[in-house]
């Protein structure tokens, strides 16, 4: 007679070698360094079409290391978490100041002053305005893969469709909202503009270009109450609320179940549904597509989706100029570059230092300038005559006015005292009270803002002994 | 010296306890326990920030964390959607619970397709006259009649708990779909059907808006209360509802509903007691404890809960409204790095739960008589 007790501790001893066995087969699929001898380095970046040119390049021109990208991973908090673990990416993208700055302090930055410096990719060979964008406190942490700096595109046909002028090549606010006025068209039956003057001034451009600042100089305190911020985020709502030329955020909501917004503001000027965009000239990736499936639907007989009043655009004709500013300020725009930066706490340091080298190599600079993926990192391949294509002519005119945007462009401003990302989730919390209660006061969501930003100032610095340190310091330089 | 059978068979239980039992160690009670012991230092993932023992700052400074008290707020608020969602697990389990037989044979599969068929066909026809929501809202609803024709109660309890075991994510996709203000199904309904009788009032903007429906309490200000109506906070409270009334807290109520002697109410069809006095007088005493079980784990899950939807749905917003505790943990530990102010924001939590529950056990147990 079988023994219930023994047959199920059978049963389960079966399992647990089976288990075992299993887990060590498991292990031995488990892809190791390779029999190639080459070593595999893996990079964290988007699954841009142009990453595949990218990666062959490289892994032409460094045949002792095996480059791939990893799309699934990126997210700051992914990239500390599994670099802390120890099984964090070799090389990264960065994607502004505050990340920068969050990555440094998470301790998961290879700083490559001296690298760079012996490797030819230093802060010298980029623009002098993006070198803020690679470094802290004069230590660099990696390269771009990209640089960018908004411009005003616009599109021809709805400014000769209802017979506006195009904006002049330094257009002021003034001038921008009064165009935006008139290209802005509403019906009666429909809460969403059939198309809209402008999008998108961000709050932070319009701060700086009012000559505001998010932190004081030593960054010890947060000044988004001043009356240069106040003023810039009363136009803010102004484009929004007052004169109508920009989706509000209940228009923007109502934008994206049509298939669209969720995408962004870029699908819908491409759609012809907007007159002017503030946008870097990356985008001219996506225009040159929507030019082309709007040429070959003209051509097949079809509207596609650009049909204004019942009528037919052409299709897309692309204008440009330099972005508006405010008539008694100097022009400011905010220059943002795409950095990779290599892993501290990853096994293969040096070669991953070789893709940042790589990022200022000609061959690459050039895959930029092919894709139109902004400005290339090495200010040396970002000239008009590197970027020219002869396929796009027309493009000239948008590489030429983004370089000259380089030249009066800040990088976003970062405080020591503060995460990046912290201090802009509390100034968006008001700027979205602001846009979405009419009766939040601009002045009193800044203040608001501003307290809150320094109250974390405070917490931090009396956590923190070395800030502490520093806070005092700064202070006294100040008050010097 | 002889080891006793029953020696072996204990020697034998722990050894295949142990994998699971150091799981349990390693992966529950350490981390729980470190978590305890990191909430009284200033550990931080920033390797400028040397660890130092701290005791109960990290907790004097939550008293004085306006934030905290602010996402402790909006996790409450959320919460008060969980006696509407339990009534209507329950209303729908009794539902459910009464057996559902339409024809036999023959005549039961003609019925059943005469459902797939008017569903097809008003389906196609709103459709078609310019309305696909509606048209395939028709459709489902004629194949839905028509399993629930087939197949019974079975196919409505599928449908009922078919939200629980889909992708939170794919249900917070479609919710975001439905509450576009002026393109989405709810708003699109309603104005419909205030236009209907003349009405045209200004519909809710729901995760655009600040607004919400204690609005009117002079709450502080940097609870960005945005004036009484519906907003994001009512949005996702109303998602929640959805989910939960036909999710495990029905099917509870279900086994509870059958486990329930028929003798009780044959002795209450004797006393002359209609269906509403079966219920107080039998299905709902006798639901109690059931009852008191839902209610504790809601009120856990409810504490702990929204952060999928702060996370994919409204980042916290707008104005930081929709954020609750658990999304601000998270954005503690992962986004400020300061994981010993996160490990106390969490020991807090788990106080707040602690103490309710055992508040519910001292003072909702006395309502439980079976």
């Amino acid at each position: 007679m079988i023994d219930p007790v023994k047959s199920v501790k059978h049963f389960f001893g079966a399992t647990l070698v089976l288990l075992v066995l299993l887990s060590a087969f498991m292990g031995r699929l488990k892809p190791g360094p390779g029999t190639s001898g080459k070593t595999s380095l893996v990079w964290v970046s988007d699954n841009n079409p142009q990453r595949k040119p990218q990666i062959d390049y490289f892994n032409k021109l460094y045949s002792a290391c095996r480059l791939r990208l990893d799309p699934g991973n990126t997210g700051v908090q992914k990239i500390i978490v599994q670099s802390c673990a120890g099984v964090g990416p070799d090389i990264f993208d960065i994607y502004n100041r505050s990340q920068l700055q969050t990555y440094a302090e998470a301790g998961v930055l290879l700083d490559v002053t001296e690298a760079a410096k012996e490797h030819g990719f230093d802060v010298s060979v980029t623009y002098p305005q993006a070198a803020e964008t690679i470094s802290l406190e004069g230590r660099q942490y990696g390269f771009p893969c990209n640089v960018d700096v908004n411009i005003l595109f616009y599109n021809k046909n709805l400014f000769d469709k209802y017979g506006v002028p195009y904006p002049p090549k330094q257009p002021t606010w003034e001038e921008i909202v009064a165009l935006g006025k008139r290209l802005t068209i509403r019906t009666p039956d429909s809460p969403v503009a059939e198309c809209y003057g402008l999008a998108y001034a961000a709050p932070e451009l319009l701060l700086y270009q009012a000559g505001g600042h998010l932190f004081s100089e030593d960054g010890t305190r947060c000044v988004v109450d001043s009356p240069a911020a106040i003023r810039a985020t009363q136009l803010y709502r102004d484009l929004m609320h007052r004169h109508r030329i920009t989706p509000s955020p209940l228009e923007q909501a109502s934008m994206s179940g049509q298939g669209g917004w969720g995408t962004g503001f870029r699908d819908w000027f491409g759609a012809q549904k907007i007159a002017m965009i503030i946008i870097g000239k990356w985008a001219l990736i996506s225009f040159r597509q929507y030019i082309k499936a709007q040429r070959e639907a003209a051509l097949a007989g079809g509207i596609g989706p650009s049909v204004h009043r019942g009528n037919a655009l052409p299709p897309l004709q692309l204008g440009a100029c330099l972005l508006p500013r405010f008539p008694d300020r100097p022009p400011v725009c905010i220059i943002n570059s795409r950095p990779a930066a290599v892993n501290r706490l990853g096994p293969n340091r040096d070669k991953a230092i070789s893709f940042l080298e790589y990022l200022a190599s000609k061959e690459y600079c050039q895959t930029i300038n092919t894709g139109q993926d902004a400005l290339p990192g090495n200010k040396s391949y970002g000239t008009v005559e590197a970027m020219h294509n002869p396929e796009f002519p027309e493009e000239d005119l948008f590489n030429q006015l983004t370089l000259e945007s380089t030249r009066f462009a800040v990088a976003m401003e970062i405080s020591p005292f503060i995460d990046g990302e912290t201090a802009r989730r509390m100034f968006s919390n008001q700027i979205q009270r602001i846009t979405t209660s009419p009766r939040v006061q601009v002045a009193a969501a800044l203040e608001t803002a501003a307290k809150d930003v320094n109250a974390q100032i405070r917490k931090n610095v009396a956590q923190d002994a070395r800030l502490r340190t520093r806070f005092a310091k700064a202070q006294k330089g100040a008050r010097q | 010296m002889s080891v006793s059978r029953e020696q072996k068979n204990v020697a034998s239980a722990l050894f295949f306890l142990a994998p699971n039992f150091l799981g349990y160690l390693a992966f529950t009670a350490f981390p729980v326990l470190l978590s305890l012991w990191l909430s009284l230092t200033n550990h931080s993932l920033k390797p400028s920030v040397n660890l130092r023992f701290t005791g109960l700052e990290n907790y004097l400074q939550l008293i004085a964390d306006r934030y905290f008290w602010f996402y402790f707020y909006n996790t409450v608020y959320f919460m008060l959607g969980i006696p509407i969602g339990i009534a209507g697990s329950l209303g729908l389990a009794v539902l459910l619970s009464k057996p559902l037989t339409l024809g036999r044979g023959r005549s039961r599969i003609l019925l059943s397709a005469g459902f797939a068929l008017i569903g097809i066909v008003a389906g196609a026809a709103t459709w078609g006259s310019g309305n696909p929501d509606a048209g395939l809202l028709l459709f489902v609803l004629g194949f839905l009649g028509a399993a629930g024709v087939l197949a019974g109660n079975v196919a409505f309890r599928t449908t009922f708990y078919l939200p629980h075991f889909t992708a939170g994510v794919a249900l917070i996709i479609l919710w975001t779909q439905l509450y576009n203000p002026n393109f989405g199904l709810i708003n699109v309904t309603l104005g419909k059907l205030t236009g209907a009788i003349g009405w045209r009032p200004e519909l809710p903007t729901w995760l655009a808006s600040t607004e919400s429906l204690l609005g009117f309490l002079p709450l502080p200000e940097h609870f960005n209360n945005g004036g009484f109506g519906l907003g994001a906070r009512e949005a996702i409270m109303i998602m929640g509802i959805w989910t939960g009334i036909g999710g495990n807290s029905m099917l509870l109520y279900l086994a509870g509903i059958s486990n329930i002697p028929v003798e009780l109410y044959e002795a209450a069809d004797i006393d002359g007691a209609g269906n509403g006095g079966k219920f107080w007088s039998v299905t709902w005493p006798q639901l109690m404890p059931t009852t008191f079980f839902i209610v504790i784990m809601a009120t856990i899950g409810g504490l702990q809960g929204g952060f999928e939807q702060a996370r994919v749905m409204t980042q916290g917003g707008p104005a930081g409204i929709t954020t609750t505790l658990s999304y601000y943990i998270y954005t503690l530990a992962f986004e400020q790095l300061n994981l010993g102010y996160a490990c106390s924001v969490a020991w807090v939590l788990f106080i707040i739960i602690f103490g309710l529950t055992v508040l519910n056990w001292r003072y909702g147990n006395r309502y439980v008589s079976y």
